[in-house]
């Protein structure tokens, strides 16, 4: 698949997902390779799997998808290692709750260019999320970015909220490295 | 599971039993079906007015299995 070169559609590409197993985006039509998921990556998610789901559970407040492909524009097809949608966009028809971008997105990074996830984010906020979360592996810090171009940069002893998205939520930053 | 091959699948169940898996579930979200493997020989199927219980793999575990196809 890295050998494809014509501009895809979103649609194209959506098909194309359904047959591979491959990890892989669109950007502006271009299929681009996710990287690798080491099992430090896969930790990590898996914890914040649980904080999510413990709280959004609690408050009936929506639901953790993992690795959904979500539907941007015609070009742009991204698939955030956790999202989270909310009860209203649950009420959707299945078939289009993974049209748009998700309520709040997040990227586990381990190796991503930074022009890249960047780009991401932006594309993200763009297209309606509330929140977007990138949590760095190698220096155990969480970056909160907001809709408004502000970043917060979180350390291990600190704790994560991000009322324009989960409106009560808080963890501490430790336990979404817990085990690592 | 959705548009993967069935022999692909096949193998996979093989392989995750050979190397120590202690069931093997596979989700058909379009037919609400829930396929429990334990062995090469040993094979469930579990509809939505069903129980997908754990057994070896998750003692205790149970759930029915409508609240898995929940929001279809």
């Amino acid at each position: 698949m890295s050998t494809t070169t014509a501009p895809l559609t979103a649609d194209e590409f959506l098909k194309l997902l359904d047959t591979e197993e491959q990890r892989v985006e669109l950007i502006d039509g271009e299929v681009v390779d996710m990287p690798g998921a080491g099992p430090a990556h896969e930790r990590v998610k898996a914890n914040l799997i649980r904080i999510l789901n413990r709280w959004l559970d609690r408050h009936g407040a929506g639901l953790v998808y993992s690795e959904s492909a979500y539907r941007l524009g015609e070009r742009t097809v991204l698939v955030p290692d956790l999202s989270v949608l909310g009860n209203e966009r649950l009420a959707r028809r299945i078939e289009e709750q993974l049209r748009g971008a998700p309520d709040l997105a997040v990227e586990v990074v381990s190796s991503e260019a930074a022009d890249r996830l960047q780009d991401k984010v932006r594309l993200y906020f763009k297209h309606g999320s509330k929140g977007v979360w990138s949590v760095f592996l190698r220096s155990r810090t969480v970056q909160i970015n907001h809709s408004n171009g502000r970043i917060d940069t979180l350390e291990q002893d600190q704790i994560l909220e991000d009322p324009d998205a989960l409106p009560g939520f808080s963890t501490p930053v430790a336990a979404i490295f817990e085990g690592l | 599971m959705s548009s993967e091959t069935a022999a692909r699948l096949r193998t996979k169940i093989g392989l995750y039993l050979k190397y120590g898996s202690k069931a093997v579930w596979v989700v058909y979200p379009d037919e609400r079906l829930i396929e429990v493997h334990w062995a090469i020989d040993q094979v469930k199927i579990l509809g939505q007015d069903q129980i997908l219980e754990g057994h070896d793999a998750l003692p205790g575990f149970s759930t029915p299995v409508s609240a898995i196809f929940e929001g279809l």
